[in-house]
């Protein structure tokens, strides 16, 4: 953190020095808050955020939520084959970014890549493919490779590859240094230290990390229908275009069941790691 | 078994030391040649430095923090590359070597550091291991796969570096003691089979009656096998009675190379730049 004001500069001592200090201090705290405030505020106006509007339209809102009950079950007898594609997407979209990622990373790390400007342009392409969403990335595939969960599948790599690729190379270069140096006074070379220093040193983080992509993937493959990429969006898609509401309430609920029980397991396979 | 294979082959390492010495060849092992290390093109670590180290000779580098010590030890295996100069082992120039030969120099290099450097998440016996990288194909690299060999070395130089419990082998290098630890990387220096040892404040964390048997240890391990030391060291009463010679650095430059019994204290004021004859580190 940069220095906020010189001390050496105030002419006071002991406690009253200290009490001034304090008092700057919150102040400041006090200044950033409203700056903040006023800013979200402006934010809300701007975007025509209204909650008069929103009571207005609860009617709608109650009457769409009536027309979803009661569930329709009979989406579920169709279902099972895009629910298990969906899963298979994004565990395909989760493992094969790995070792494209930690390869992409050993270059782009500064303390294990060697030519300094092919490492940029590593972190470069590893930015651009996580900041493309994959759902822009599905679109973009469609229309390249036509409909269905190939597309999907790629769209889930490509974003992971980024996303991991970043966490990997900042994960490598928090290495203890004297790690490094000593694998490298036995003589031994790059790929060896990597192997033998780095990976075992990371690997809590990296399983980590792939987890959380995995819970991430799940949850994003879900959409991924919704441009024609495969898997059980489609479902929820067409069930909602043909006014289908009681069909898709059932859909979602789904969802959500097979989302939360991907999500405590991730997270319970993560807190034994870590 | 084990133990009969792996000493079997220190001996063969320590037999060729000695012949080499018999020979008479009374060559420098290692020489700083006109070596100077500067950061940015002008903060200056290592200034100009020649020295002359022979076979066997206990060196130690002393001298007050950020004076150069480590940087300079650090050029001996190249960890570190000079702005000038070069260092030349056995004749050989560190500079004019292709990197498969800078890697095989390396390997006869041994190296312990203050905060032993062990991969923690791995197992002592693993770590010992590592100091055979160099003699690992790749396939085996791959697959962590060391041969028996290494593992019967491994054993054997834990042994040397006074750890029996074989308990302990299996054990992750963190559920260690820091004594303990740093006999691990002593260990691991071992399987190099070194010629020479490099020593990076070796006992500066670790408490006093670790500090006396780590730094035993390494001196008999060298004199057994005719090893040569280059170790830092800001403790003087310590490097006194260890080295066989010391070197003293300040501000990049030699400021005293002697013996320890020479190193009076006109010499210590001359290294530490104070004139009130007080000494400020050096319990």
């Amino acid at each position: 953190m940069a220095k906020i004001f010189d001390i050496s500069k105030i002419d006071l001592e002991g406690i009253e020095l200290a009490i001034y200090v304090r008092r700057r201090v919150r102040t400041g705290y006090a200044i950033l808050v409203a700056i903040v405030l006023a800013i979200v505020f402006y934010a809300a106006y701007y975007t025509n955020f209204n909650l008069a509007e929103l009571e207005r339209g609860s009617p709608h809102i109650w009457k769409l939520l009536g027309r979803m009950f009661p569930p329709d079950l009979e989406p579920l007898s169709e279902i099972s084959g895009p629910l298990v594609e969906t899963l298979q997407m994004a565990l395909v979209g989760t493992t094969l970014p790995i070792p494209i990622a930690m390869f992409l990373a050993f270059y782009a790390a500064t303390s294990t890549r060697r030519i300094h400007w092919l490492g940029n342009l590593v972190r470069v392409a590893l930015n651009t493919l996580r900041t493309i969403p994959e759902l822009l990335w599905a679109m973009i595939l469609v229309s390249a490779v036509g409909l269905g969960t190939f597309p999907g599948t790629l769209a889930l790599t490509l974003h992971s590859t980024g996303s991991m690729g970043k966490f990997f190379y900042e994960t490598i270069e928090a290495v203890d240094e004297g790690i490094l140096e000593a694998m490298k006074s036995t003589g031994a070379n790059r790929l060896q230290i990597f192997f033998f220093g780095i990976l075992p040193t990371i690997l809590p983080n990296i399983m980590s990390v792939v987890l959380l992509y995995w819970d991430y993937n799940n949850r994003s493959a879900t959409v991924l229908g919704l441009v024609g990429a495969g898997g059980i969006g489609f479902i929820l898609t067409s069930a909602i275009a043909e006014f289908e509401y009681q069909q898709a309430i059932t859909v979602l609920g789904v969802i959500v069941i097979i989302l939360t029980v991907i999500d405590r397991t991730s997270a319970a396979a993560r807190s034994r790691i870590i | 078994m084990a133990r009969r294979v792996g000493s079997s082959t220190f001996e063969v390492a320590g037999g060729c030391a000695v012949s080499e010495q018999n020979a008479g060849s009374r060559k420098p092992k290692i020489i700083v040649d006109h070596l100077t290390k500067s950061y940015d093109g002008h903060i200056i670590a290592v200034d100009d430095i020649n020295l002359s180290i022979d076979k066997g000779e206990y060196c130690i580098l002393f001298g007050p923090s950020g004076v150069g010590k480590s940087t300079l030890m650090r050029h001996i295996n190249y960890l570190i590359k000079p702005t000038k100069g070069d260092i030349v082992i056995d004749g050989k120039r560190l500079g004019e070597m292709k990197t498969k030969e800078l890697l095989k120099q390396r390997s006869r290099i041994g190296m312990i550091f203050q905060e032993f450097n062990l991969v923690n998440r791995m197992s002592v016996i693993m770590n010992v291991m590592c100091g055979r990288l160099h003699y690992l194909n790749a396939w085996r690299s791959l697959t962590f796969s060391f041969t028996r060999d290494d593992h019967e070395r491994a054993i054997d130089c834990l042994r040397r570096a006074g750890l029996h419990e074989e308990e302990l082998y299996f054990r992750r290098a963190d559920t260690l003691s820091g004594g303990q630890k740093q006999r691990v990387a002593i260990a691991r220096m071992l399987i190099q089979e070194p010629e020479i040892i490099l020593a990076d404040e070796p006992i500066a964390a670790l408490d006093v009656k670790n500090q006396h048997m780590i730094l035993e240890l390494i001196g008999d391990i060298a004199r057994r096998d005719n090893i040569t030391i280059v170790m830092t060291l800001h403790h003087l009463e310590l490097a006194k009675k260890y080295a066989s010679r010391i070197i003293g650095l300040s501000e990049g430059k030699v400021a005293f190379d002697g013996p320890g019994e020479s190193l009076d204290e006109a010499a210590i004021n001359r290294v530490f730049k104070m004139e009130d004859g007080k000494v400020v580190g050096t319990t």
